[in-house]
């Protein structure tokens, strides 16, 4: 078996996809073992937290090669994997692969884009149907996606989580009692944590996205300070420069695609954490435009061939 | 947050008249001119003679909602004779796209019409034929000394913009401008926070006065701003589901069609013949909620394509073409359809409304009532629309406003809809043929009332 997922690492690695029936098989195995994890995954420091790559392959490539490649390096992915980017497919099946040959070293958690609802409507969808010529590949994603855990904790003090803050969760432990293998409903606590973002206001404000919540610097800090942590770290929102630190540093936006939707124009970031939770922000562009890694153009749709 | 909030008790009739609030104006020395608060547009205006090609590049390159079309032959009275917007865009190019439905007897019969097929075939159609074509969209013009009560009495039929004249003998411009029902309802949004020191409040020429029967003893005479704006914020506090909306509990009249069964034409024609300015998106498996298409939509993604190809694609593909520049710049996508639950307060409601800058907001089942939840499928049945101008008819009502009637120009445009097909062609029954009417599951076809009761079911 090791041999053969190495086989179809190495292929991933190449950015060519593997057949559905190795899809299916690799799904199967990796909800296994997904299963089996936490709502709110332990992880042990040393350890590097990336945000999101959407499909972006050729940039996750040059993300490998600055923090180094797995399982040399342990990664914690903070979601949105898939949509937007135009290999979300090869982008999620090599991190999934990954998971399933090194699953101690390689984290994997859930972003409001790992959904059937979503995926519809941002890219991955259609990207499957146009690989595959059906929807299985998507369908078995998506299933792998509902297994995914909501948040990551790392030595206990840095947590990790794809969105943000939830007014139904004033700890940590509270999450370990959702239900989490469902689709991504509307509204809710497993909803808030994909969909939230901070904001420069204080307490909770509706958020403009229409799910989720915005929250102040004064929630964070108490979140902070009531769960015994030092940082939040997450994703979801764009950082011109990488990375942004929030609230006096108790929230990180960490942001992984770097010249998001191949326009853009934004660097990106990881945030190295070594055995005593120092943080290095290390920043990196995107990669070099050659003839496969940024197409001349999204391919167009089906109906003006 | 808010839908944890104990909703207002509002269980029988005869507590409803006690406990609501009354909605009367104010009068202040302020009140004069007091509209000019509301409005923050200008109007975008545009002559009779521009093509309709000419009018749909002004609305997307300015980003307006609509446009007033200049009288012919302008007058301090009549200076714009009429509006334009992206509902009638919708129903002139599905007119198009559709007129070899229309039976000649209903050409004849409606002299418009067949003006716009002569100057189609002349090759240049003025903006002044199609202005209103969707009948939803009538110009409706307030005087200068406007108050609120005129306001919702406008709003309360169901148009989405008033304009506002200046004072007769005012030297300018001879309109003030726009008032958007997004406008009206922030108004409201605002009004309605919590008290704050009465010093820094906004004086308002309305206040809310329970009725004499209620039991609000805490009301004082000396600064009614501040529980006349707490009897307010317990009105906020009921739930959708204990309000009389209109469009609250349609269930299978909702106006849906499926992702990737139904056509972007198919869209088209359902909101220009139904009256109404958007379409539930539904996965085809499953039913659940999948996105949104409004007839701006259409606007900027259907006329600026090259092809006519684009009418026929699924609706699947608008919806991502709609989606792609969302988020683009900042990486803040948007959920693809905003929506509420029918406990949902309606302060929550608007404040949902407000903040994401949508028109409406569809209602879908509870999810406490679904055991188990369909792990595929956990938003729940498709129930209902609250839209901004039916929340304003809300208020409308406590506002004594009579006849509040939102859906009136909805239902007057699905009676002329089904006169302008023979029985043996047209959309409804070619939409009834392809099985889009009757099916349990996924689809839903709306049907009004007696118009449509006799023609035969699927």
């Amino acid at each position: 078996m090791p041999s053969d997922l190495d086989a179809q690492i190495e292929q991933l690695a190449r950015c060519e996809y593997i057949s559905e029936e190795q899809v299916k098989r690799l799904c199967l195995k990796a909800r296994e073992i997904l299963i089996e994890e936490s709502n709110v995954q332990v992880v042990d420091a040393p350890v590097t937290i990336c945000g999101d790559i959407h499909g972006q392959f050729y940039d996750m490539m040059e993300l490998f090669k600055v923090g180094g490649t797995c399982p040399e390096t342990n990664y914690i992915f903070m979601g949105d994997f898939v949509d937007r980017g135009f290999y979300s497919v090869e982008t999620f099946l090599l991190l999934l692969a990954l998971k399933v040959r090194y699953p101690d070293r390689i984290t994997l958690i859930r972003g409001n884009h790992e959904s059937r609802q979503i995926t519809q409507v941002y890219g991955f969808y259609d990207e499957c149907q146009r690989k595959y010529g059906s929807s299985n590949v998507w369908r078995w994603c998506c299933e792998v996606f509902d297994y995914l855990a909501l948040g990551a904790i790392v030595d206990g003090r840095v947590f990790c989580v794809h969105g943000g803050l939830s007014p139904a969760l004033e700890y940590i432990d509270t999450i370990r009692a959702i239900d989490r293998k469902q689709e991504v409903p509307h509204d809710g606590a497993m909803c808030d944590l994909l969909w939230s973002d901070p904001d420069d206001i204080m307490g909770w404000g509706l958020s403009p996205r229409g799910a989720g919540y915005l929250f102040g610097g004064d929630i964070t800090k108490r979140f902070v300070h009531d769960n015994a942590i030092e940082l939040i770290a997450r994703a979801h929102q764009l950082a011109m420069e990488g990375y942004k630190l929030m609230f006096d540093q108790t929230i990180v936006t960490v942001w992984s695609a770097p010249n998001y939707c191949y326009r853009c124009g934004n660097v990106a970031s990881i945030l190295e954490l070594d055995e005593h939770l120092g943080q290095e922000y290390k920043v990196f562009q995107h990669a070099p435009p050659d003839v496969r890694s940024v197409p001349l153009r999204r391919p167009p749709a089906d109906y003006f061939l | 947050m808010a839908s944890t909030q104990p909703p207002v008790s509002m269980s029988s009739s005869q507590h409803e008249a006690t406990n609501l609030p009354r909605l009367v104006v104010a009068p202040n020395d302020d009140s004069e001119e007091w509209i000019r608060n509301l409005i923050h547009a200008p109007i975008t205006e545009v002559d009779a003679d521009v093509t309709v090609e000419e009018a749909c590049d002004l609305l997307l390159s300015r980003n307006v909602p609509c446009l007033a079309v200049k009288s012919s032959d302008p007058s301090p009275l009549s200076f714009y004779s009429a509006l334009f917007d992206f509902a009638d865009v919708n129903a002139f190019l599905t007119f198009a796209a559709t007129r070899h439905t229309y039976t000649s007897e209903f050409i004849d019969q409606h002299p418009r019409i067949a003006q716009i097929l002569d100057a189609a075939k002349a090759g240049r159609v003025p903006v002044s034929l199609v202005s209103n074509l969707s009948e939803k969209n009538p110009l409706v013009e307030l005087s200068h000394d406007a108050n609120i009560i005129d306001l919702l009495g406008a709003f309360s039929n169901g148009v989405h913009r008033v304009l506002v004249k200046a004072p007769e003998d005012a030297p300018g411009p001879s309109h003030l401008g726009i008032v958007t029902d997004t406008r009206l309802l922030s108004y409201f949004a605002t009004f309605a926070r919590p008290s704050t020191p009465s010093g820094s409040a906004p004086s308002s020429p309305i206040s809310f006065s329970p009725t004499p029967l209620s039991s609000g003893a805490r009301f004082s005479p000396v600064s009614p701003s501040i529980p006349s704006s707490t009897t307010f914020q317990r009105y906020l506090g009921n739930t959708l589901q204990s309000l009389p909306l209109p469009s609250l509990n349609l269930y299978t009249d909702v106006i849906a069609l499926r992702a990737r069964a139904d056509s972007v034409l198919d869209a088209m024609r359902m909101m220009s013949e139904l009256g109404v300015s958007s379409v539930a998106v539904l996965d085809d498996e499953t039913g659940s909620l999948l996105s949104a298409v409004s007839v701006t939509d259409i606007g900027r993604f259907v006329v600026p394509s090259q092809s006519n190809a684009v009418l026929h694609a699924p609706l699947q593909q608008l919806v991502a073409q709609i989606k792609l520049p969302d988020g683009w710049a900042d990486g803040a996508d948007r959920f693809p359809v905003y929506s509420v639950l029918p406990s949902t307060t309606l302060s929550y409601t608007m404040q949902k409304l407000l903040t994401t800058g949508a028109h409406r907001v569809f209602v879908t089942g509870d999810l406490q009532t679904m055991s188990p939840p369909n792990p595929s499928s956990p938003t729940g049945e498709l129930i209902g629309v609250a839209s901004i101008v039916d929340i304003l008819s809300l208020f409308a009502i406590l506002a004594n406003v009579p006849n509040v009637d939102p859906t009136r120009m909805q239902r007057h445009r699905r009676a002329s809809s089904a006169s302008s097909q023979g029985s043996e062609s047209g959309a409804f029954v070619d939409l009834s043929r392809r099985g889009l009417l009757g099916n349990k599951g996924s689809v839903h076809l709306a049907r009004s009332g007696s118009v449509w009761s006799s023609r035969p079911a699927t």
